[in-house]
C-alpha cells in the first residue's frame, strides 16, 4: 500500500507542510534519543555526553563561564576531535547512578564523570577499558586506631563506623567490603566531619579528593592519618549503551591510542600535578 | 466526507504515534538477559547428574561443594539473586544442550570451551586451565614401547583408548589418536577399572582426573603410569546462551574483576593446587 499525502482539505498548504517538518523532527529527535551506536554518532556528527552534575575536581568542574571543566571533560573533548564529530554535555545527572540510568535509557551516547567499571552498572551498560586508574586513601581517626590496636584491626573491627562522599569512585567496593558499616554523606566534606565529630572512625575517599582535603585542611592530619590503598585501584571508565557494541570498540582502541601516545598522560601531568599516576 | 476524512488522518497520526512509542520503548528497555533472572529471582546453573570433585561435589554434609559451586554461587550474589543447581545432564555436552533450550541459564561444571560446543554457545574467557593427561597401561604399552614415545605407541593400530562419553577427551582422542580404537565409557571409573584389568592400553582425562585416581590408588602406579602431557591445555568457560549479550558481557567483567584482585586465584589454591577440599568430601 502506498502512502500517499495529500495537500488539499481543511489544511491551507503552508500548515501542513510546517506539520510534517514538525512531526519529521520528532521523529528524527526520537531517533536520537534512543540508543546510538557508533554509525549513529558518525551520521549525526555528534557525541552527546552525559557528565555528572556534581563537582568533582580535577575531575569535573563548572568554570568561569559555567562550562564544564577538568581532566574527564578534557578528555572526552579529545575523544570528539579524534572522532571528527561535535561535542553535545547534558548535565542533569546529580549521581553516577543517575548518570548510568540516562546511559541505559540512551539519552546520551556516553557518560563520564567519576564513572567506574563496578558489575552493579555493568547489568545495564557497557564500559570502555580504564583510562586512568586512582587508588583508595583512607583517612583514619587515630585516637580511634590506637584504642583499636593498629589501623588494620580498625578497619576488621565492625563497631568502627565508615563514611565517604555520593558519588565517589571508591564507593562500589567500599559497598562490598564494609556493608551495613558505611554511611554514604552528600559530600566528602560532611563525610570527614562526622569522623571529626566522633561518629565514625574511618574516611575513604580517591587519592585524589583525599589528598586535596588534607592539603587544604592541614590541621585535620593531626587528627587523621591518611593511610593509602594501592591494591584498591579503580579506573576512570566511559560508559555507553549495552547494545553500542562498535562505540565501545572504537572507545576501547581511541583510549590506547591515547595511552601509548602520551596524551593522556600530559592531561594527567595537567590536572593532577604530583597526584598524577 | 470532509469528516471522515479527519477522521482518517486522525486515526493514522494515532497509529503512527503508537508504533513510534513503541519502537522507542523498546529502544529504551534495558537488557532482556539480565532482566529475566531478575525477575526469575533464581540463576540456574547446569551441571552433570554425575559429580566431577573438585568442581562440584557433594561434602559431608550432603550439600553440593567445589570451586564451580563457590564460583556460580558468588555469581548469583553479585546478580542479587538466589543460585539454583540443575543437575540433570547426562553428559557434558548435554550441560550445553541445557542452556541451549534454555533449562539453565548458564553452565558453570568444568565444562571445557570446545569449538563444537561453541557452535551452540557462547563461552566466556576461561576461567580454569588443566592439562590434559594419559594414564597409560604399562604392560600393554611396555610391548609396544621400545625406545617410542607415548603418543607412537598410543596412536597405533592395536591401541584402545578409553575416554567419557561428551567429553572434549572424547574429540582430543580423535584427533590425537586417529590409528588408534577409541572405546567410549559413561564414567572415567569404567575407564580405569577396564585399564587396570588390561582391557585398554590408555585413558584419556585431564590432569585433574589422573592426579585424583593417583591418590586415591597408590598401588595402582606399578601398573598404570600417569603422563600429564604438554601442549596446549584444556580451558574451562562459562556458557551462556548466544541470545544473552549482556549476561556474556557481565560474566566476563565479573572474571576479569576476580582475576585482578586475586580471588580467581584463591579459588585455583584451595580446590586445584592443594587437596585440603577432600577432608571435607563426602
Amino acid at each position: 500500500m502506498r502512502l500517499r499525502l495529500s495537500f488539499s482539505g481543511s489544511f491551507p498548504a503552508g500548515r501542513q507542510i510546517a506539520f510534517l517538518a514538525l512531526a519529521g523532527a520528532v521523529f528524527l529527535g526520537l531517533t536520537r534519543l534512543a540508543a546510538a551506536d557508533l554509525e549513529d554518532v558518525l551520521a549525526a556528527k555528534q557525541l552527546r555526553v552525559g557528565v555528572i552534575a556534581s563537582e568533582a575536581p580535577p575531575l569535573v568542574q563548572t568554570d568561569a563561564r559555567g562550562a564544564p571543566s577538568g581532566l574527564e571533560i578534557d578528555f572526552i573533548t579529545e575523544v570528539a576531535r579524534r572522532m571528527e564529530v561535535s561535542l553535545t554535555f547534558v548535565r542533569t545527572a546529580r549521581t553516577p547512578d543517575e548518570l548510568v540510568a540516562q546511559v541505559a535509557r540512551g539519552e546520551v551516547d556516553a557518560g563520564i564523570g567519576q564513572l567506574t567499571d563496578s558489575l552493579e552498572w555493568a547489568k545495564s551498560v557497557r564500559f570502555s577499558r580504564p583510562y586512568l586508574e586512582l587508588h583508595e586513601l583512607r583517612l583514619v581517626d587515630r585516637m580511634a586506631a590506637t584504642r583499636a590496636g593498629g589501623a588494620t584491626a580498625l578497619f576488621a573491627d565492625p563497631s568502627a563506623g565508615v563514611t565517604a562522599a555520593t558519588g565517589s569512585i571508591v564507593l562500589p567496593a567500599l559497598q562490598e567490603e564494609f556493608g551495613a558499616r558505611l554511611t554514604v554523606l552528600p559530600t566528602l566534606a560532611e563525610a570527614i566531619d562526622t569522623v571529626l565529630a566522633g561518629k565514625a572512625a574511618i574516611v575513604v575517599a580517591d587519592n585524589l579528593a583525599g589528598s586535596r582535603w588534607l592539603q587544604a585542611h592541614p590541621a585535620a592530619g593531626l587528627r587523621l592519618q591518611a593511610i593509602p590503598r594501592a591494591d584498591r585501584r579503580p579506573g576512570l571508565v566511559i560508559a555507553v549503551h549495552w547494545k553500542a557494541d562498535d562505540l565501545q570498540a572504537w572507545l576501547n582502541l581511541c583510549i590506547e591510542k591515547c595511552l601509548l601516545d602520551g596524551s593522556l598522560d600530559a592531561l594527567a601531568a595537567k590536572h593532577l600535578g604530583e597526584n598524577r599516576p | 466526507m470532509l469528516f471522515f476524512r479527519s477522521v482518517r488522518r486522525l486515526l493514522l497520526a494515532g497509529m503512527a504515534l503508537a508504533a513510534g512509542l513503541t519502537w522507542t520503548r523498546a529502544q529504551f528497555e534495558g537488557p532482556p538477559d539480565i532482566a529475566r533472572i531478575e525477575a526469575a529471582g533464581e540463576l540456574r546453573i547446569a551441571m552433570t547428574a554425575d559429580l566431577w570433585p573438585p568442581f562440584f561435589y557433594l561434602n559431608k554434609s550432603g550439600e553440593l561443594a567445589g570451586l564451580d559451586v563457590d564460583l556460580a554461587t558468588e555469581i548469583a550474589r553479585r546478580l542479587g539473586v538466589r543460585v539454583r543447581f540443575v543437575r540433570e545432564a547426562k553428559t557434558f555436552d548435554e550441560i550445553v544442550t541445557m542452556v541451549v533450550e534454555r533449562r539453565a541459564d548458564i553452565a558453570v561444571a568444568y565444562l571445557s570451551d570446545t569449538l563444537e560446543r561453541a557452535r551452540l554457545v557462547r563461552f566466556t574467557q576461561p576461567y580454569v586451565q588443566v592439562k590434559p593427561a594419559v594414564l597409560i597401561n604399562r604392560a600393554l604399552a611396555g610391548a609396544a614401547r621400545r625406545g617410542r614415545d607415548h603418543r607412537s605407541i598410543l596412536n597405533h593400530a592395536t591401541a584402545r583408548i578409553g575416554v567419557t562419553t561428551g567429553t572434549s577427551a572424547e574429540s582430543f582422542a580423535a584427533a590425537d589418536y586417529p590409528l588408534a580404537t577409541i572405546v567410549s565409557y559413561d564414567t572415567w571409573g569404567e575407564i580405569t577399572r577396564d585399564l587396570a584389568a588390561e582391557k585398554l592400553t590408555a585413558g584419556l582425562s585431564d590432569e585433574i582426573d589422573a592426579k585424583s585416581w593417583q591418590t586415591a590408588h597408590p598401588q595402582e602406579a606399578i601398573t598404570i603410569e600417569t603422563i600429564i602431557r604438554e601442549g596446549p591445555p584444556d580451558t574451562m568457560g562459562i556458557a551462556v546462551h548466544r541470545d544473552d549479550p549482556q549476561l556474556l558481557y557481565w560474566l566476563n567483567h565479573f572474571l576479569t574483576l576476580k582475576h585482578q584482585d586475586g580471588s580467581l586465584r584463591q579459588l585455583h589454591a584451595n580446590y586445584i593446587e592443594n587437596d585440603l577440599w577432600k577432608k571435607d568430601l563426602q
